[in-house]
């Protein structure tokens, strides 16, 4: 997202640092910052925010709310150029708001603006929305978009008369609604996409959380305004938004998972904005929030941060990371603050299956009981079954019972649960278990219980849902004096000790982290498919075959691609052998360059059969002439090799053969046997140069020289008289016809860098190499 | 300047030499090698790593779909990352585990020069009763130094990945530059918890980058394309 300095400075009651340090402290400390552009006054900041902190940072309040923390820079409300203080909104009013059942919307906060005038915006705010990429449409819409950038909370505006009365309903679309955007792009729809709707007639008027429709959208005639501020589902929006591709701002945001108490304060910051850009009053608003937002608590042990980063924190530097971003803490002991919790629960009444962070603690249930109260003391155990309470908890003997841990027991009645369902599901439960309350000493036990329709205080002998206790067990974590944490609303990212530790260790520094030296060990022993690979290269390459590697994708082939990036490559490969054939040919040219006798290349690879994948292995060569003789010698010697590791593979009688063979086929025995009988292989750390795109030109030279050895020294003489342009130069024929006279056969390629060469480039060289040679007294033929 | 005056081994492709250096490097470290299948099941690449369909994370992997279901029913994939190969070793051996994977991946995008649809990772794991940051720096800092020199410094960046948390990126500072070479962090409890590993009695940490990028900023190779093509005239430049 793109943020503008100046923006974010609103929110700040101390200057910003310059933008290098800015991008030095976002990108060390918080985020990548992928560019920082200079607009006029302005800097503007394009940052890649984390997926994780998309529900809180994607707006400039949030990333003004980081930079407060990392910099210690106080936050303050707003300044800008109009009014956007928080008013508060009528209670009641002509609007009203209802949900079908099951909707995904979590809030729905909606107000009636009356008599707005739209005209454009004032120059500040078109170049502030501007400045971060947004266009500017008129006051009422850009005031909508204002909030969404500076707060994070996506808003939409609605022409009131364009509805049949002051009414919204959140409903599902039917299974092919037909829908058209404010863009006027037409979508089918289906039901799972929710819809805002006129809520006398039903008809759709945006679809949720994604985009509006044209049915009731702004024009310059509007005058009264139905203003939307919501919360959606995450994964609600983000399968409209994808499946039907309309990729949004808002749908971005509501992906993250928003804060649902965002909201109404955006509201009431948006139409504060709007009555004082646009006039107006606000007439009427209504805040549908059927599950409100529990508290939610962490417990952070000392001994969970030091395990996970493995320093010594010191606790004042702790807490005052967690206070500056938001979290405050206490120290307490989890077990203790859920004995408190506890003891409120007491006649609250019996309801199966409760949602113990939204329906907790109006009613429970006897599993929801036990991990309603160790929620509320910052510690998670498995909520909803019993039996996964059971497994997740640690089993104590009933002599060590102490208040606050676990009582298991079979009831003997209903279902009884033999295995764990959600926690580390399918682990077996032999004694079995359905039902669990909670241990306060001096013999009594506390339960939600069906019995009597509420959370009871009992004798544990008496209780008779406890007549066979499975087990006793303590909730782990629950003794350590913590830091118990209070994490605030639009951080719904926190949810757990590891990530209150990352975002202990994000601001304390990652550089801090003190390296734990490593010991070498004797390395374990390689794979099997280690072992034979490893061999095959060695003989490949001992019978002068080059390693290469080709493209997966192809024409054709039996595991095919859903999408693949172009046609001619929707298949996997079923073998290696037809690239190798295409990649022979392709080659020759280059042979020469190479310095090689042919092209000889080999592939190691997996290849897509119908069923199951396998490692494969492919070599061939090609030397380009009718007889193929040294391709043929070359194949063979490959072909002895791999015998050796048997593997029996036949080479086609042809001048260009292609072999292919399965890697399982080499016996791991023999293969063990030639690795320990043979040295590895020279491997080259040479840099890379880049190659060059132009033609290769060869030629030859022969000369007698009065002895046999010499061909070091006329390698040398030549490399030297060659030129710039000479790339290799290799013996290819040798011949003694007496001990004083032999004959020398070079081969020199040549290429420029930067142009095909010439004739002329090329007599130049060798008549420079002639001399060369002849001055030493070699005779060239 | 090549120079042949008789007959001479074959070469190495300079990525089998990059993933023997950086295996034989981690082995050292205690760490043995694992390996899973190129074509996976949307369970292994994307649920069992804490990747639910409908998450935003998931636009983080441009996913090669396969035609066909598994036999379990599950969508099939090319894996987008070795993680699964993580996963299919938890589930099989439980802890603790000391695993490096090699393997290759791929990616759904339009290729370029830094970019390439199939590409190579190398995915290390390491759980057990006291695993922590310290020994993730500990045994990249042993790592990267091995890998390119004692000169090579790291440093960890905030990050997100959804299977860890904490999360971080890995730079190397190589050549006198930062470079991003890996992600990073401790294993999620989740993710640990769905490999059916206790992550009440086991943490640990996970690393993946990709060697491809290694072999390029180490033999200073500029177009990721040429490792991936069978062409002589690259091959040749590592032939001594």
């Amino acid at each position: 997202m793109n943020y503008s300095k100046a923006w974010l400075q609103s929110y700040l009651s101390a200057p910003l640092p310059d933008d290098v340090e800015l991008d030095r402290v976002l990108s060390s400390y918080a985020f990548e910052v992928e560019s920082v552009e200079r607009v006029g006054d302005d800097s503007i900041f394009d940052v890649k925010v984390l997926p994780n902190r998309a529900g809180d940072c994607l707006s400039h309040r949030g990333m003004a709310r980081e930079l407060s923390a990392l910099l210690s820079i106080p936050m303050h409300e707003e300044t800008v150029g109009t009014d956007i203080s928080r008013v508060q909104l009528p209670e009641a009013g002509s609007l009203s708001v209802s949900f079908d059942e099951n909707v995904p919307c979590r809030r729905y906060v909606g107000a009636v603006v009356r008599g707005v005038k739209i005209a454009p915006s004032p120059a500040w705010l078109v170049a502030r929305l501007e400045a971060v990429g947004q266009r500017s449409v008129n006051n009422v819409v850009d005031a909508t978009n204002y909030i969404m950038l500076g707060y994070g909370q996506p808003m939409h505006a609605f022409d009131a008369k364009k509805l049949s009365t002051p009414s919204i309903r959140v409903r599902m679309a039917t299974e092919g609604e037909m829908f058209v955007t404010l863009s006027g792009e037409e979508k089918k729809l289906d039901t799972r996409i929710a819809l805002i709707a006129d809520g006398g007639t039903g008809a759709a008027l945006a679809m949720a959380g994604v985009k509006g429709g044209d049915a009731a959208a702004i024009d310059d005639a509007t005058v009264d305004l139905i203003v939307e501020s919501a919360n959606f589902d995450a994964s609600a929006v983000r399968y409209a938004s994808r499946s039907r591709q309309i990729l949004t701002d808002s749908a971005k945001r509501f992906e993250a998972d928003l804060d649902p108490e965002l909201a109404r304060e955006a509201m009431e910051r948006c139409v504060a904005m709007i009555v004082s850009l646009a006039g107006g009053v606000v007439e009427s608003a209504v805040d549908v929030y059927p599950r409100p937002e529990p508290e939610r608590f962490v417990a952070l042990r000392p001994s969970t941060l030091k395990g996970i980063s493995g320093l010594d924190l010191p606790r004042a530097r702790v807490e005052e990371i967690l206070k500056s971003r938001g979290v405050e803490t206490t120290m307490g002991v989890p077990r203790a603050l859920a004995l408190g919790y506890l003891e409120t629960t007491l006649d609250a009444p019996y309801v199966w299956d409760p949602s113990v962070e939204y329906e907790c603690p109006k009613s429970f249930d006897c599993s929801a009981l036990c991990a309603w109260v160790y929620w509320k003391a910052g510690v998670w155990i498995p909520p909803r079954k019993s039996v996964d309470q059971f497994e997740y908890c640690e089993p104590v003997d009933r002599a060590d019972m102490q208040a606050g841990d676990l009582i298991f027991a079979n009831t003997h009645e209903g279902t009884i649960r033999y295995a764990t369902e959600d926690w580390m599901a399918g682990t077996p439960v032999p004694a079995g278990v359905d039902h669990v309350g909670m241990y306060v000493g001096n013999g009594v036990v506390i339960h939600a219980t069906r019995q009597y329709g509420k959370v009871v205080r009992e004798n544990l002998d008496e209780a008779k849902k406890f007549a066979d206790i499975t087990r006793i067990a303590r909730v782990p974590g629950a003794d350590e004096e913590s830091w118990i944490a209070r994490i605030p609303s639009h951080r719904r990212d926190l949810r757990s000790e590891a990530d209150l530790v990352e975002e202990i260790m994000q601001q304390y520094g990652y550089n801090e982290l003190v390296a734990k030296p490593q010991e070498s060990v004797t390395p374990a022993a390689l794979t099997e498919d280690e072992v034979r690979e490893e061999v095959i290269r060695r003989v490949l390459r001992t019978a002068g075959f080059d390693e290469c590697l080709s493209y997966v994708f192809r024409s054709n082939g039996v595991v095919e691609l859903e999408n693949p990036l172009a046609s001619d490559k929707a298949f996997l490969r079923v073998n290696l052998s037809d690239a190798m054939r295409e990649s022979l040919d392709a080659n020759l040219q280059y042979v020469d360059l190479a310095a090689r006798p042919a092209v000889a290349l080999f592939e190691v690879g997996t290849v897509f059969p119908k069923e199951g994948e396998k490692r494969a292995v492919c070599f061939g060569a090609f030397d380009g002439s009718k007889k193929g003789t040294v391709a043929r010698a070359m194949i063979a010697a490959a072909v002895a090799g791999l015998e050796a590791l048997g593997v029996t593979v036949a080479a086609p009688d042809a001048p260009s053969a292609v072999v292919e063979f399965d890697a399982a086929h080499v016996s791991l025995e023999k293969a063990r046997v030639y690795l320990d009988g043979t040295p590895a292989l020279v491997r080259s750390e040479i840099r890379y140069t880049q190659y060059s795109p132009y033609p290769v030109s060869t030629r030859d030279v022969a000369l007698f020289a009065p002895a046999a050895g010499l061909e070091g020294d006329i390698a040398a003489t030549i490399v030297a008289a060659a030129g710039v342009h000479a790339r290799s130069v290799r013996l290819f024929d040798r011949f003694e016809k007496s001990p004083t006279e032999v004959s020398y056969g070079f081969r020199i390629a040549f290429q420029a860098d930067d142009k095909t060469l010439e004739e002329a480039d090329l007599v130049g060289a060798m008549t420079a190499v002639t001399e060369a040679l002849t001055a030493r007294g070699w005779i060239v033929r | 300047m090549r120079v042949v005056l008789g007959q001479e081994q074959g070469s190495e492709h300079p990525l089998t030499v990059t993933t023997a250096e950086a295996v034989a490097a981690f082995r050292e470290l205690g760490f043995s090698v694992a390996n899973g299948p190129e074509v996976e099941t949307e369970f292994y690449n994307f649920d069992a790593l804490n990747i639910p369909a409908d998450h935003p994370a998931r636009d983080m992997w441009d996913t090669f779909w396969v035609k066909g279901t598994a036999e379990d029913g599950s969508r099939r994939l090319l894996r987008a990352h070795t993680s699964p190969v993580q996963v299919r070793h938890m589930l099989e051996h439980g802890a603790p585990i000391k695993i490096v994977a090699p393997g290759k991946v791929y990616r759904h995008e339009a290729t370029d020069t830094t970019h390439e649809a199939q590409f190579h990772q190398i995915e290390g794991l390491w759980i057990g009763e006291d695993v922590s940051l310290a020994d993730l720096k500990g045994v990249l800092e042993t790592f990267f130094k091995k890998f390119f020199g004692p000169e090579a410094e790291i440093r960890f960046r905030p990050s997100y990945f959804p299977f860890v948390e904490p999360g971080v990126e890995i730079d190397v500072k190589f050549g006198g530059k930062w470079l991003e070479v890996m992600g990073a962090g401790m294993v999620h409890a989740s993710v640990l918890e769905a490999c059916k590993v206790d992550p009440k009695k086991y943490r640990g940490f996970a690393f993946g980058g990709g060697l491809d990028r290694f072999l390029m900023i180490k033999r200073g190779i500029t177009d990721v394309r040429d490792v991936y093509r069978p062409d002589l005239r690259f091959l040749a430049r590592f032939m001594s």
